[in-house]
């Protein structure tokens, strides 16, 4: 319960969760539809994990003040978006691509409207 | 309807007078290459470049004859070998041209069954099943490149029979079907079926594998064959058998090889599809190498229609003419698909020609009366041999023009590919011996350009008869060939180290192979890109009209970009509202290109790459075209059973 309403209290970090599990959700859909063109790919899988990956560092943000590990995940966070993005690209999935600027969005919203909150 | 059919002919007739009498004028799709001519050509239009865009799924239809390779239980294979339930079964490819005719559209799979599907909605009207072996015996892959279709000059309605379906198998087996009830033609052979291995007579070592369906005209079949040229250095050698349509009786036997070559060599057969000449009755061979691939010391005399393409009189089967395409192949660069025959509008006068694609990318642009060149082809000297007993030809056949498909020259490392994998493909390269085209295989490694891979494949090209435009599609593949002293070789097989990696023994030769396509170690080729492209010439004056890479590489479902093209497998089409449809690239699109330019006005995904020429017809006023999406091992393991059928929205 405090998670999710230290989620709710932070935008920006629910934005990234919520786009980061809509590309999760995605992802899983395309690696078993077999209309998809990456069906069953590594490539698939990558992005799945990247997705899940992802929520779990907005859920991190949305919890962690500061200190290294609140620097460490936000740092690891836009890798992560993007690389996902460049994956999602390369993959064709364009709905993947949309979801991670959506994130992207999150993660500006999350590390400006802290850093206003610490000014 | 056929009011329809006779205005869209008498356009097409009307805009095209002053080609001759080769092209297409049927909404239908009557043979593998659409029409004998291999011309690859419809006359249709009603889908053109302006509404291509619209082009929407009309029906698919899974044939359930589909093998990822493996085990029952690595799923992906719909029937079990008739002989063992839990046998292992390779994997499918499927190259099959869907035809359409007699009102209906027909397939073979690689599971050697025939469908019957309506041509509006893909249900399946009747399906036979051959009962054929389900065993990788020539080939790694069950494999089928689609039926063929016969009848009769005034079909009696009342007779079974007077339309009939062909299709061939591994096996050797060629059946003949009725093609409205899909019941065998009991007159044909035995109870339907002739055994082609009945006449494989000499070094009969594996059976004489029926996988591209026979060329049909007037009551012949041309039946060529398929094996594994390089298992063994003597192999059967090759011929073609002109059979009666209805009884199947051999009518006459084309052999490639004399007696005495035949004795120490082998197939120099014609596994591709063949084109005929109605007017002059002549039928065109393309031929094959002879055994075994990549090491040539024991077949040193000149065998004259060895990778040639050769031109027989139809009633006969004597020769009238052939040119050899490869003096004395040892790169296995087989002749791998019928010429199209074109009448060529060239300095004021009309040449009845032939183009003739390859594997070395030329594109031989001949006279079909008399195998003269159209375009001057110039003996040009080539590199020595360095392998103990080989002895190269010291000339090959070069065609300045039309411009090759591919340079003389591999492209070069490929700087990212170089980069990433900490400079192996640099450091291959500076060990290999490369002296440009028809560098020789050697004991150290040969890089070859183009390989036995590349160039073009057994698509060949289209052309459309009003304008003299022919299209090809083409790959750029670089392979390394490597030649391994026979005691070598045999002792690395009895280790078991000879399992992966593209070994080939040609047993009683004095080397084994390796032949390898140049990647990195992570699955990137080491040459720079593209690997793919497509282009258009004009054969009145044999200059290349334009070149673009086609398709995309797909590598762990990653697209890579589209300025790299990908090694493409299949042929296009081409229709006389300009458009170009081709399926053929790894990334399991199929498309639709301008003629004029080479650009993709649609592209749409199929489940696997349709790397068979599409189909193009009208029914019932509403054109359609079909691609059968069967896949092949060499581009990606993604197979498919689906075929899959575009048209116009009401």
């Amino acid at each position: 319960m405090t998670k999710i309403s230290g989620i709710l209290n932070d935008a920006g970090a629910a934005l990234m969760v919520l786009a980061s599990l809509g590309g999760l959700i995605v992802s899983i859909f395309n690696y078993f539809n077999p209309d998809s063109g990456i069906a069953g790919e590594p490539g698939t899988l990558l992005v799945i994990a990247s997705t899940i990956l992802l929520a779990l560092f907005g859920m991190a943000l949305a919890k962690l003040n500061s200190g290294f590990l609140r620097s460490f995940f936000i740092v690891s966070s836009l890798l992560n978006i993007a690389g996902t993005s460049f994956a999602g690209y390369l993959l064709h999935s364009q709905t993947l691509v949309i979801l991670m600027l959506v994130s992207l969005l999150g993660w500006i919203l999350h590390v400006f409207r802290r850093r206003r909150a610490f000014a | 309807m056929w009011t329809k059919y006779l205005l869209s002919a008498l356009s097409v007739v009307a805009l095209t007078a002053t080609c001759g009498e080769l092209r297409a004028q049927s909404a239908e799709w009557s043979t593998y290459n659409g029409d004998l001519a291999a011309q690859k050509f419809s006359p249709l239009k009603q889908i053109t470049p302006q509404n291509v865009g619209n082009l929407a799924v009309a029906w698919r239809t899974h044939t359930g004859d589909v093998s990822s390779g493996g085990p029952p239980s690595a799923g992906m294979h719909n029937r079990p070998p008739a002989t063992d339930p839990q046998a292992d079964l390779p994997p499918t490819v499927w190259s099959a041209t869907p035809l359409f005719v007699n009102d209906t559209v027909y397939l073979g799979t690689p599971f050697y069954r025939i469908f019957a599907l309506e041509p509006d909605t893909g249900k399946v009207k009747w399906s036979y099943d051959t009962n054929a072996v389900l065993e990788a015996l020539t080939q790694p892959d069950l494999k089928n490149r689609g039926v063929a279709y016969w009848q009769a000059d005034a079909p009696d309605a009342a007779q079974a029979c007077q339309k009939r379906i062909y299709i061939g198998t591994m096996d050797a087996k060629l059946h003949s079907i009725d093609a409205d009830t899909g019941k065998p033609c009991a007159d044909f052979g035995k109870g339907g079926v002739v055994d082609i291995d009945q006449w494989n007579v000499e070094n009969a070592k594996w059976p004489l594998s029926i996988l591209q369906p026979p060329t049909v005209y007037k009551d012949f079949l041309f039946v060529g064959w398929a094996g594994k040229d390089w298992a063994d250095a003597v192999d059967p050698p090759g011929t073609v058998f002109a059979l009666d349509a209805r009884t199947g009786a051999l009518r006459w036997t084309f052999h490639a090889l004399n007696p005495a070559d035949a004795a120490k060599s082998g197939t120099a057969n014609v596994w591709a599809s063949m084109a005929v000449d109605r007017d002059r009755n002549l039928l065109f061979l393309p031929v094959s190498s002879p055994s075994p691939n990549f090491f040539g010391g024991n077949r040193l005399d000149a065998i004259s229609l060895g990778t040639s393409v050769t031109a027989l009189d139809v009633d006969t089967g004597k020769v009238v003419w052939s040119r050899q395409l490869v003096h004395h192949d040892i790169w296995d660069l087989d002749t791998n698909s019928a010429p199209t025959l074109i009448d060529i509008q060239k300095d004021g006068a009309t040449i009845p020609a032939l183009v003739q694609t390859s594997k070395q990318g030329f594109l031989y642009v001949l006279n079909r009366e008399t195998g003269e060149p159209v375009y001057p082809i110039e003996e040009r000297p080539f590199p020595a041999s360095t392998v103990p007993g080989e002895k190269a030809s010291p000339t090959q056949p070069y065609v300045p023009l039309p411009k090759a498909v591919v340079g003389d020259k591999w492209p070069g490392v490929f700087g990212l590919a170089d980069i990433v994998s900490f400079g192996y493909c640099s450091r291959t390269a500076a060990t290999l011996r490369d002296e440009g085209r028809f560098t020789p295989p050697s004991l150290e490694g040969s890089l070859v350009y183009p390989g036995t891979i590349g160039g073009i494949e057994w698509g060949g090209g289209a052309v459309d008869p009003s304008t003299g435009t022919f299209v090809v599609n083409y790959s750029s593949a670089v392979q390394i060939y490597k030649l391994i002293p026979r005691a070598d070789y045999d002792k690395a097989a009895t280790a078991g180290g000879l399992e992966t990696g593209g070994f080939f023994p040609m047993t009683g030769a004095p080397y084994g192979v390796q032949l390898t396509t140049f990647l990195n170690p992570l699955g990137m080729p080491c040459w720079k890109p593209p690997y793919g492209s497509i282009a258009a010439y004009d054969l009145k004056t044999g200059k290349q009209l334009w070149d673009v890479p086609f398709g995309q590489v797909q590598q762990y479902g990653f697209y890579m970009p589209e300025s790299w093209g990908s090694i493409t497998l299949g042929g296009p089409v081409i229709t006389a509202s300009g458009l170009i449809f081709i399926g053929a690239s790894m990334d399991s699109m199929v498309r639709a290109l301008d003629l004029a330019t080479g650009k993709v006005l649609w592209k749409s995904l199929v489940s696997a790459p349709a790397v068979a020429l599409p189909a193009v017809y009208e029914y019932k006023g509403k054109q359609y075209v079909v691609f059968a999406a069967g896949g092949n091992s060499i581009l990606t393991p993604k197979v498919s059973d689906e075929i899959i059928a575009f048209a116009l929205p009401d």
